[in-house]
């Protein structure tokens, strides 16, 4: 086996899956160069390295992405999903129209007393006048 | 119900690829996904959450992307759950929607970059022009982050960045994530033969650049 078949080899190898024969041709091929040897080495080390990242990885802890994703479809679906948060944030906005109705309801009442009572006033005022006149 | 799924969501952490569940589990789940159960669908979010972050990350190699992505990921899974006819396992499904969303980002991001550049290369020619001297290239400067990041992770995860996606999807999902050639050939669907040529070339092409970083690094003041 030449250094390039066996450097074709390096993944099969590596993922054990080379037959027994092929093996021990790849493995004379590694002892006969020492840069080819040193090329495997690396490669196999690269690999462990990478394995180590995703053990790590797993120590790790990945952030929550419930809320988020939640969010996203409800805002997506126009509240028909996870409809709760919506229905309370939906609240504020239609509670403002009422509460303008009910503000308006409440100055017209306002007005229409205050009207009411100087009207009352006045008429009682013409009525003492009227009874005080000689 | 919350107990057994407290303790699924305990052992998806300290699995690999597949999240083990009793024997039913996973068909009931599947069910109750079609009929747009919210439980459900959070169930499936805090089982796999962790796993499809971490695999977008590592396709991505930003944590904000990532963490958008994998949103977008349980997104499209709530949306298309009734596509999935159970042929393969829930979670290869998900790994598929995953690795599909993580390629769209990529050539997004890759059209975007190009247009910067494009627009810095433009920026850089105009000042050249006006102040007369003309600079051999538009010389954008990259913030250096291999000084504080870990280095051998650091490494490692710029050399799988540069890798063109094709061949970087294979890595991540065989030497990071540790599938198998038949789960690898579930999530991306190329037969047994390209996808261990393909991987071959990409680990070859990782260990030749993580040796060019590393001598750039070693070689650093």
């Amino acid at each position: 086996m030449t250094s390039d078949e066996a450097r074709e080899l390096f993944s099969a190898a590596h993922d054990g899956e080379i037959d027994a024969e092929t093996k021990r041709a790849f493995e004379l091929a590694l002892a006969a160069d020492a840069e080819l040897e040193a090329e495997w080495k690396e490669f196999t080390e690269l690999l462990r390295e990478a394995r180590a990242i995703a053990e790590e990885d797993e120590e790790t802890d990945a952030p929550d992405l419930l809320g988020g994703v939640q969010a996203r479809l409800r805002v997506r679906s126009r509240g028909r999903f996870y409809r709760d948060r919506f229905a309370s944030d939906a609240s504020g906005k239609t509670m403002l129209p009422i509460l303008l109705g009910v503000v308006m309801l409440l100055v017209i009442a306002i007005a229409w007393l205050t009207i009411h009572v100087v009207q009352v006033q006045d008429a009682a005022g013409e009525t003492s006048s009227a009874a005080d006149a000689p | 119900m919350d107990a057994t799924v407290e303790e699924l969501e305990r052992a998806a952490s300290a699995a690999g690829f597949h999240v083990p569940m009793p024997e039913g589990y996973e068909e009931k789940l599947i069910e109750r996904l079609k009929r747009r159960d919210e439980a459900a669908f959070n169930e499936l979010v805090r089982l796999y959450q962790g796993k499809i972050f971490r695999l977008v990350f590592r396709m991505l190699g930003d944590k904000a992307e990532a963490e958008d992505v994998a949103q977008e990921v349980f997104v499209t899974v709530f949306k298309s759950i009734d596509g999935f006819r159970g042929d393969s396992k829930l979670s290869t499904w998900l790994y598929r929607v995953a690795t599909n969303h993580c390629k769209n980002r990529i050539k997004y991001l890759n059209r975007r970059a190009r247009g910067q550049k494009k627009e810095l290369d433009e920026i850089a020619d105009r000042d050249a022009i006006e102040s007369g001297t003309m600079s051999t290239s538009a010389q954008v400067h990259r913030p250096d982050d291999m000084a504080t990041a870990k280095q051998t992770e650091s490494i490692v995860q710029r050399a799988l960045g540069e890798l063109p996606d094709d061949q970087r999807e294979l890595v991540v999902l065989r030497d990071i994530e540790n599938m198998t050639y038949e789960e690898i050939q579930d999530v991306t669907g190329l037969p047994e033969g390209t996808v261990k040529s393909r991987l071959h070339r990409a680990r070859l092409a990782l260990q030749k650049r993580v040796i060019e970083l590393s001598g750039i690094r070693e070689s650093a003041p």
